[in-house]
């Protein structure tokens, strides 16, 4: 355990607040400023300006109104379930790169995934909208070439209906409201995220090689192996990548912004709550509702955490 | 060099969470000459670490006042207390060579370069680290790195060496090799030491004097030997020496003109005369409880038959090679006896044992006081 | 009648040997796959690159001048953004240094408050602060500069990094700090020379995510810099993005520029980098 100070030992060292002293007007200034300023600006009417009017709840009454917000709300949904179904390869490919049994390849395959993390984020973000180009785009020309769009077509025209996919028109998969989801869906394939597996490896380095030899005089085979003892041992991390994944996802909309727009792409199918609020006040200059559209995502995500607190002192 | 001194030395830690308030050292007195080497004994818990740490300035001292020297340094800082320690866990910098970590507190001081190598040299040379200095802690043996964390306080040239149980980290045979050691530096720096241990051979090896501590008060200050042959109380006689003396249970009865000690045990009970060094002392014992101390080798076995003979069995024989322990069951209970270790004996085989009063010790079982 | 039975599950044991790194080598193919785009598409034109998107064009072919021309695009945005990203994270990681000395050396009076300030903001989350951020910035006269992205930026890393040091800071043996005491050493010394060598694998690790976190930055930079000469890879990359007619060799050729700095960054902290995330530097 640490000393702690009297109070007389605290006056002989008050130069060691100073140390956090730094830290504390950064934050205090560039977070808890503008959220308490958030707040108070959702109840005015505000361009952004000096001029504001106070309008009282009147932003509040307009979020439960607005049609786009609640749109927005399911398809942030939707894209939660996305993202939480592509967080199984990391940990499967965590897990197979453990089970190696030659700890230079486990290194070799650390290392080379760390590699694609030098392409900056919004590079991998240009070559997947690249990617997905109709004309030029990696995607069409590999689902031409390999017979994939005569699948998708037969499939359209004989069994779903979809009236999507057509001979001889390129597939608009940034362009085609019906088709915006999808290409979330699959943007990002294989879904490895290099620091995510690295948190895992670290998490199932804990496990001793005997905990492995018991299982097998217990005649646990392979699959087995994963469900009671890989996963458990890296459920916190899990837990944890989860929470964050949620989070993020809730209030992100970097993504949908720069793939599809500020208006969320055609038909607004990409149009989540954090670029709603962002096209409320860069784009229509209604600053004052876009805080309080802030303050509905904040009241949600705040929710979520503490639930998701409840549950985990639930289990513990 | 310098005298330290503690007065009313008082240490209680805040209450903290769900513990409460705790006073770890109530109020000791303790003076440490200059150039001696004083050890505080005692089982963890007893506030021996706390008052170290008081004297090296890490922990704050609740009321009473540190003396070294002519200075009072309650409000010292450690720095600036002209003092050096040794720590249990000898806590190296795992970053910085042997040779960085000795010269470390100096280049702090900012000593002239030259002045620092010839210290550090000096210093490796007198615990033989002088082939090591360019390694790391991590590559260093457990006895060379004590050593280094010696030699880190050597190069200080501090006025008072403090050691907070510097060899409990070390394997059996080092640990024999590395007392010699300190107390041969002790021998050759003459520089005042305190020294820290649970261990009551290291403090009886060691020290000129030693402090035993228990509960946060000090029970007896007294030379090694001194300590052993007159123990205070109870607590001091069964914590020093190994194996630890024998208590005997009983009361002092008066017989005609003498008086007995007569051990628990109900009829057939241990019964001896008390020779006249303990009888009239005994006097004030009269009807009450009373403890009788014997140490192992005052308790001698002989023939069957004999004058203060009693009749023992041998519960279990430890051949320690020059001598064995016997622990030997009787109606006034279990005891140890220091014998020879030509004969062996069986466990289970009947023996007869006789006490040595006349160094025997009497003492209050109510106050866990010695009378003699 | 021994001999089958004991090759069968030879042959079936190598192909279980193999098959995970089949699988893991697929995997990776496909990761390393835009970088591969990048760099063979940055040697082409447009016209070279629609006849044959998938291999390299032969050396011959080379279009060198689409790296000139990046370079001249590209080269004061990565100048700007290496100029953030260092002065912001070299800030960011060491005032959190000190604060989590602060927090994780002694417990001060008031520290307990101060810690939850801090904590509190890890469940605030970042998104309502946009909109007043921006008018903040705009009445500290900093919108339209990069000292706003490098302050947002410091502040924004500061709490988990906080989390993080404190933990990794407390985990240091308690005797190390005092014996430093006892040598003679005051705070910020106990920090130069105990605190920041043995925490170096993970300060490492930490300041790499800073960069990175800095320098894939855009919305901030996309909502505050006007000017041209100030704009940073995120803002930059962005209106390359916009063009109509697109020259994808020449834009690849700039993808390429965005991540040199990476990769130089990677090439000497991997090591670094792959340790202090596999000690479990992140702890859950």
């Amino acid at each position: 355990m640490k000393p702690r100070l009297s109070a007389a030992q605290a006056r002989r060292e008050w130069r060691l607040y100073l140390f956090v002293v730094p830290s504390l007007v950064m934050v205090a200034t560039f977070a808890y400023f503008p959220a308490a300023s958030a707040i108070y600006h959702s109840f005015f009417e505000w361009q952004g300006g000096d001029a504001k009017q106070f309008i009282g709840l009147a932003n509040f009454q307009r979020l439960l109104n607005d049609a786009v917000l609640w749109d927005s709300f399911g398809t942030v949904a939707l894209l939660i379930l996305f993202n939480l179904f592509k967080m199984i390869p990391a940990i499967l490919l965590a897990v197979l790169i453990h089970r190696l049994k030659s700890e230079r390849w486990q290194y070799a395959y650390r290392a080379m995934l760390v590699v694609p993390m030098i392409v900056p984020h919004l590079v991998t973000l240009f070559i997947w909208k690249f990617f997905f180009d109709p004309n030029l785009g990696i995607l069409n020309r590999v689902l031409d070439a390999t017979g994939g769009k005569v699948l998708l077509v037969w499939l359209d025209q004989n069994v779903f209906h979809w009236q999507v996919f057509f001979e001889r028109i390129p597939i608009g998969w940034l362009s085609q409201p019906e088709l915006i989801l999808p290409s979330l869906f699959l943007w990002g394939f294989p879904w490895i995220g290099a620091v995510g597996v690295l948190i895992y490896l670290a998490g199932l380095q804990s496990i001793g090689t005997e905990v492995y030899e018991a299982a097998e005089l217990d005649g646990v085979g392979p699959i087995g192996k994963f469900f009671y003892i890989e996963l458990p041992l890296i459920l916190t991390q899990v837990r944890l990548n989860l929470t964050l994944l949620i989070i993020s996802t809730l209030q992100g909309y970097g993504l949908q912004l720069l793939l599809l727009g500020d208006a969320g792409g055609p038909g607004g199918r990409g149009m989540t709550p954090g670029l709603w609020m962002y096209n409320r006040a860069f784009i229509a200059g209604e600053f004052g509702y876009a805080c309080a559209v802030g303050m509905l995502l904040f009241t949600v995500i705040l929710l979520l955490t503490w639930i998701n607190h409840r549950l985990v002192r639930v289990e513990k | 060099m310098a005298r330290v001194v503690l007065e009313n030395l008082v240490k209680t830690f805040p209450a903290a969470g769900n513990s409460a308030a705790f006073t770890a050292v109530k109020g000791i007195n303790l003076t440490v000459e200059e150039g001696e080497f004083m050890v505080l004994v005692g089982p963890s818990g007893c506030g021996k670490s706390t008052t170290l740490r008081m004297i090296a300035g890490l922990e704050e001292v609740s009321s009473g006042s540190i003396r070294i020297g002519d200075q009072v340094v309650n409000g010292v800082l450690p720095k600036d207390r002209d003092i050096a320690m040794v720590f249990q866990n000898y806590a190296l910098y795992p970053h910085m060579s042997v040779y960085e970590n000795l010269a470390f507190g100096l280049k702090l001081r900012r000593l002239p370069k030259s002045e620092i190598a010839a210290r550090v040299q000096a210093a490796a040379d007198l615990l033989g680290l002088a082939d090591l200095l360019e390694r790391k802690p991590k590559a260093l043996s457990g006895g060379q790195r004590q050593r280094v964390a010696v030699g880190r306080a050597i190069v200080r040239r501090p006025k008072v060496f403090l050691f907070d149980e510097p060899l409990s980290n070390l394997d059996a045979k080092m640990r024999v090799q590395m007392r010699t050691e300190i107390a041969r530096l002790h021998a050759r720096l003459g520089a005042t030491m305190i020294y820290v241990t649970h261990d009551q051979v290291e403090a009886m090896t060691m020290g000129d004097r030693i402090c035993v501590m228990k509960e946060g008060q000090i029970l007896q200050v007294a030379e090694p030997l001194e300590l052993y042959q007159r123990p205070a109380n109870l607590f001091v006689a069964g914590f020093i020496g190994s194996p630890p003396m024998n208590f005997l249970r009983g009361a002092v009865v008066r017989s005609d003109n003498r008086r007995d000690f007569v051990a628990d045990g109900g009829v057939g009970a241990l019964r001896l005369a008390l020779p006249a060094r303990l009888a009239e002392p005994a006097r004030a014992l009269e009807g009450r409880a009373a403890v009788l101390g014997v140490r192992p080798e005052q308790v001698q076995l002989v023939a069957e038959g004999a004058p203060g003979g009693h009749p023992c069995t041998v519960e279990l024989a430890e051949p320690m090679g020059a001598e064995t322990f016997l622990h030997l069951r009787s109606a006034a209970g279990v005891f140890i006896a220091r014998v020879e270790a030509g004969v062996t004996h069986r466990q289970g085989s009947r023996v007869c044992a006789a006490f040595e009063l006349e160094r025997a010790h009497l003492f209050d079982a109510a106050s866990e006081i010695r009378l003699t | 009648m021994s001999a089958p039975v004991s090759t069968r599950p030879g042959r079936a044991g190598r192909l279980a040997a193999v098959l995970p790194h089949v699988v893991i080598g697929a995997i990776l193919l496909i990761e390393f796959f835009p970088l591969y785009m990048m760099l063979q598409v940055a040697f082409k034109d447009n016209a070279a690159f629609i006849d044959n998107p998938w291999l390299p064009a032969p050396l011959a072919d080379w279009r060198w001048e689409n790296w000139w021309f990046a370079l001249n695009l590209i080269g004061p945005y990565v100048a700007n953004t290496v100029f953030v990203a260092v002065t912001g994270t070299v800030c960011s990681v060491a005032l959190a240094v000190l604060g989590a000395y602060f927090f994780a050396r002694y417990r001060l009076p008031g520290s307990g408050v101060l810690w939850s300030l801090f904590m509190v903001l890890m469940l605030l989350p970042g998104i309502a602060n946009l909109v007043p951020l921006f008018t903040l910035l705009k009445e500290l006269s900093l919108l339209n500069t990069l000292w706003a992205l490098i302050a947002v930026g410091v502040a924004g890393g500061q709490v988990f990094n906080l989390f993080v040091l404190r933990n990794f800071i407390e985990d240091l043996p308690k005797d190390l700090f005092e014996a430093a005491e006892m040598d003679g050493a005051g705070h910020l010394q106990q920090i130069r020379h105990i605190v920041v060598p043995m925490s170096r694998s993970i300060l490492g690790t930490l300041a790499i995510m800073a960069f990175l976190g800095k320098w894939n930055e855009f919305l901030l930079p996309l909502v505050i810099l006007r000017d041209r000469e100030l704009f940073t890879l995120g803002v930059g990359l962005i209106y390359l993005d916009g063009e109509y007619v697109k020259q994808w060799g020449q834009i690849m050729a700039a993808y390429c520029f965005a991540a040199l700095p990476l990769i130089i960054l990677f090439l000497f902290t991997m090591r670094l980098f792959v340790k202090g995330l596999s000690q479990g530097a992140i702890k859950g």
